[in-house]
């Protein structure tokens, strides 16, 4: 799959995690303490729990289950019922990404980042396959696919509260119409 | 003294127990068995509600029924500085209990459903909980622009976040995931991050270093 948008930069709070989707794929995405924001599939190797149900130590991402800890670059830092003990060789899927125009980009092959220039607007989650969507999107659009049948609309304009309204709008009428 | 009659895994009286403690306000728990006892429909309980629905609360004889009406009553009764029921808010406050009560129509019935067994009509309440989750998010991405994470502008949270946060961070328990509500979700984690904060089971509020720049 290509290159997608899947947050706005300022929604990744430090401190914290965030949830995002690019196809099939569940991500989350998380800041360091040096500002990078990683993308990561949502799910531990060890036990397939969630990785956003942990917690953003800053410096690496602890699991809600058993506690193992993810480096910056996805490996196994520390594992509590080892010791302490590091698996180097032991990493969560990492997408590659990164923050432009203000948004997150991310994609499972190489980046390939387009121009969105403005001011993001609230994303909005359409219950309609992107493929569907995007004839009726402008430019000022891009649609990322949330599953097989669902996608995450991110855009920019100069006036966020109308924009959503037109938004909401065409999702209404599509929901309704599939 | 006020006793409050709970059931540890209702939201609803989850609301009256998380603001009991903020208000620091003595009381007893009076548990009643819901699932899978039905004690709510027992004779006795009817007697104290009529509705046969939790919480309830008794202060020296006056009861009170229904959650937001509870809410309502102890911040107007005990809490004097008045920052959980601000009285220049009370437009904004009221229609976020009002739509509290949508919340536990849909929601909540989607997680009875679920994990409780009753008889719901899954794919209309989880449709319905939808719609409200799209309405909360919409209005905290745009609070969060003007600068407040809580439902009425501020810096301190209100009865209107109590009455609303349970069942939404419970979702998932009925089938709704709350991946795409963003604003929804940091709304969550602030919550879950206050001082006082008292959990019931389904919430993991893990402590997280704080952010250097908040």
């Amino acid at each position: 799959m290509s290159t997608h948008i899947v947050s706005i930069e300022r929604d990744v709070r430090p401190a914290s995690i965030a949830r995002a989707r690019l196809g099939e794929l569940e991500l989350v995405l998380w800041r360091d303490n040096s500002d990078t924001i990683h993308v990561w599939e949502d799910r531990c190797p060890h036990r397939s729990v969630r990785l956003s149900a942990g917690r953003n130590m800053r410096g690496y991402l602890e699991g809600a289950y058993h506690g193992w800890r993810f480096g910056t670059d996805g490996t196994v830092i520390h594992v509590p019922s080892e010791g302490g003990k590091g698996y180097p060789d032991i990493a969560v899927k990492r997408l590659n990404s990164t923050a432009a125009h203000g948004f997150i980009w991310a994609s499972e092959g190489d980046l390939d980042i387009d121009t969105l220039h403005g001011a993001p607007l609230k994303p909005l989650h359409f219950r309609v396959a992107a493929k569907i969507v995007q004839p009726h999107l402008s430019d000022c659009f891009r649609a990322t696919p949330w599953g097989e049948a669902e996608c995450m609309i991110f855009g920019v304009g100069d006036d966020p509260v109308s924009a959503h309204a037109e938004l909401s709008r065409l999702r209404r009428d599509l929901e309704g119409a599939s | 003294m006020i006793t409050l009659y709970d059931y540890a895994l209702s939201g609803n009286c989850f609301k009256v127990r998380q603001l009991l403690a903020w208000l620091d306000v003595e009381h007893d728990l009076h548990p009643i068995d819901y699932y899978p006892g039905f004690e709510h429909r027992s004779d006795a309980f009817l007697k104290i509600n009529p509705l046969g629905q939790l919480p309830i609360i008794d202060d020296d004889g006056q009861i009170i029924r229904d959650a937001q009406a509870i809410l309502t009553y102890l911040a107007v009764a005990y809490d004097p500085s008045g920052k959980w029921y601000p009285r220049d808010k009370a437009g904004a406050i009221q229609q976020w209990l009002a739509f509290a009560d949508g919340i536990t129509a849909s929601i909540s019935a989607a997680r009875l459903h679920d994990a409780m067994f009753f008889d719901v009509d899954i794919e209309h309440a989880r449709a319905a909980g939808i719609s409200h989750l799209r309405l909360l998010d919409d209005h905290l991405w745009f609070a969060e622009r003007d600068g407040s994470n809580w439902l009425c502008p501020g810096d301190h949270p209100s009865i209107a976040d109590i009455a609303c946060f349970p069942y939404v961070a419970l979702a998932e328990e009925g089938g709704i995931d709350l991946a795409p509500y963003g604003a929804a979700q940091r709304w969550i984690e602030d919550f879950m991050r206050l001082d006082g904060f008292k959990p019931m089971a389904g919430m993991m509020p893990l402590t997280m270093p704080r952010a250097a720049s908040i």
